[in-house]
């Protein structure tokens, strides 16, 4: 599947590009906007695409509470020793070790989350340019074919861009 | 008329491109005394481990001489764990200055590392729950040791994950910029290359781990504050100590971030970028809390002295207040609140570069012999920790050499880390920077320029 990259020096430009691209037709699941900063979520008429990020935490959460509730509470009734009049399953001590369970399920279950949602972009190939850390913004569109690729290379030289790569095409 | 001649008008805003090459050119190239302070730092760190190694030929069984030991893990876990919430919390709020700190802040969560290291013997130091009266009741296992082990390594793991994750950009930038020949970067980066849905992931991310790292600070704090100082000394049952414990940590963050702030500005030239902005406020927040190390050291102190009951007066007065250890007390009292105070309460001292860095080095110092109070004398006590009250109060004994190069070197080895790290990911975070010119314009309002600041929902 061919891409094209049209790298914009400023972002009104790559704005405007991404009209243009709308306006050839392309929807906005189409391109994707390269940034070495964050702009304010749909800034370029972008879709940024859904995550779910949030489900991991909350299930490594659960997950970790469930694992402390069944340490502290098996092992406790697996030797039921009264001591001191306290009940056998003593909730302050519980606590201490249900809490450290949530916490390090929430966490760890965060990092895979962090690593799963980043590692898999919706994007298909390596174009890509190092002056997008310097302020730059690329524009990447995912093409199904080589006259698509053409026209999405027109639409990025007329919106200015200061470069255009390509990648796939036959 | 008079007004329109003084009109008051702003820098202009450095360029991404400018911000980029500021910061990579730094990050990248090489700096001869920034290898030779590595070698410095590392020679000095190994002093530490030559006085490790002394105290260790004494042996574990006794952990009278392990106090000093004790109280620079303390020290450390204390400052290294703490400054990474001072990234956290200014984001969560939004505020518009926080951009260039954030590295400065989350840069000393790499001092974990040596912190487990620190940690390691104290397993040995100290009894199992079963010994001594403790939160952990009558666990039947691993109390404290395992579970506190699995504590620390969390908020440890918690503090490189909330560090690796605010650094995935500028690891992506770095290696973009390097041609790939920065390994670490590549390593790191995985495929990261500033799409919109990783920017929202990133962003999720970073609240998700930066919550968790305040959660777990606050109660690991008062854990360790608990089963490695507490829980040792009979007959002593304090509500305010692991505040109190926590309330030097907090401290210890914003003074922590101020000062490798000031150094970063320093010695990478910086000063454009790092401005009285960040360290007038980041001083606010330290003020506040400098005033609440006194308040929380008042309550207990308090509380003791009004009860007079014996048990309770001998451990927080006699030992750790106005008794054997007034002098130390009145050090740490003087750094951490009265210097403090009489030094930010003044505007023009707090809106500067220097008065927040002298507050910052006085707090640390302060907290510093704080933990020589918590831990050195709690370290003598040869008593049962069963026993009901602690029958004699006890000084604090000067530092002999082991003691003396295990201070030097524990603190050589955290900077060494900090110090290795700034440089690899570089002093002030790309993007973040980069975001702040995105979102900030300058416009006149009236006679004045003033900086409009988006924030996006």
């Amino acid at each position: 599947m061919p891409s094209v990259m049209g790298l914009f020096k400023s972002a009104d430009t790559a704005a405007d590009a991404a009209d243009r691209l709308q306006a050839s037709g392309f929807g906005p699941a189409d391109y994707e906007v390269l940034t070495g900063a964050p702009y304010p979520e749909g800034a370029f008429g972008e879709d940024s695409g859904q995550h779910r990020l949030f489900i991991f935490p909350l299930g490594g959460a659960m997950i970790g509470f469930a694992v402390g509730l069944m340490v502290t509470a098996g092992t406790q009734l697996s030797y039921p020793l009264i001591t001191a009049g306290k009940p056998i399953l003593g909730i302050p001590p519980m606590f201490i070790i249900m809490y450290e369970g949530t916490m390090l399920g929430a966490l760890i279950f965060t990092i895979m989350g962090v690593i799963f949602e980043s590692r898999l972009p919706n994007l298909t190939n390596d174009l890509y340019d190092s002056r997008i850390t310097e302020g730059y913004v690329g524009l990447v569109v995912r093409c199904e074919d080589d006259a698509q690729a053409a026209t999405a290379e027109t639409t990025l030289t007329d919106a200015g861009a200061e470069e255009v790569k390509q990648q796939g095409r036959s | 008329m008079q007004a329109r001649q003084h009109q008051h008008t702003l820098d202009p805003l450095p360029t991404p491109a400018e911000i980029a090459r500021d910061i990579f050119s730094r990050t990248l190239g090489s700096s001869g005394a920034y290898r030779v302070t590595l070698l410095i730092l590392f020679l000095l760190f190994l002093g530490g481990v030559a006085g490790f190694a002394m105290r260790l030929a004494d042996g574990l069984e006794d952990r009278g001489p392990w106090g000093y030991y004790a109280a620079v893990f303390g020290f450390l876990f204390t400052v290294g764990q703490a400054a990474p919430m001072v990234a956290f919390v200014p984001r969560l709020a939004r505020a518009r200055w926080h951009g260039p700190l954030a590295r400065a802040a989350q840069v000393v969560a790499v001092a974990g590392l040596l912190n487990v290291l620190l940690f390691i013997p104290l397993l040995w130091l100290v009894p199992s729950s079963a010994e001594r009266t403790t939160v952990w009741f009558d666990w039947p296992w691993g109390a404290p040791h395992f579970w506190d082990s699995i504590f620390v390594l969390m908020l440890v793991v918690n503090g490189f994950a909330f560090l690796w994750v605010q650094a995935l950009p500028d690891l992506a930038a770095l290696r973009a910029q390097s041609g790939g020949s920065h390994r670490l970067a590549r390593l790191l980066a995985g495929s990261f290359i500033g799409t919109p849905k990783q920017w929202k992931v990133q962003r999720i991310g970073l609240a998700v781990l930066g919550g968790c790292y305040v959660m777990n600070f606050i109660f690991v704090q008062s854990l360790i504050s608990l089963d490695y100082v507490m829980t040792l000394v009979p007959g002593w049952k304090s509500s305010m100590f692991p505040a109190f414990y926590s309330i030097n940590g907090l401290l210890a963050a914003t003074a922590t971030t101020i000062l490798v702030m000031a150094v970063i500005r320093r010695f990478y030239g910086l000063q454009k970028y790092i401005t009285v902005d960040q360290f007038w406020n980041v001083a606010k927040i330290m003020l506040a809390l400098n005033l609440a190390w006194a308040y929380h050291w008042w309550s207990d102190f308090l509380t003791s002295w009004y009860g007079r009951v014996p048990r309770e007066t001998i451990v927080s007065i006699d030992m750790r207040s106005f008794g054997e250890n007034t002098w130390l007390f009145v050090t740490a009292f003087m750094c951490c609140f009265l210097l403090p105070l009489l030094i930010l309460m003044w505007n023009p001292w707090r809106k500067s570069v220097a008065g927040p860095t002298v507050v910052a080095c006085l707090s640390l110092f302060g907290i510093f012999i704080q933990r020589i109070i918590d831990f050195v004398p709690t370290y003598l006590v040869t008593q049962d920790p069963l026993d009901h009250e602690l029958h004699e109060a006890i000084a604090v004994p000067w530092p002999g050499l082991p003691d003396v190069l295990i201070i030097i070197g524990g603190l050589a080895g955290a900077i060494f880390l900090v110090t290795w790290a700034v440089k690899t990911l570089g002093p002030l975070s790309n993007w973040e920077m980069q975001e702040g010119v995105i979102l900030r314009r300058n416009e006149k309002f009236f006679s004045a320029e003033v900086p409009y600041v988006i924030k996006p929902q």
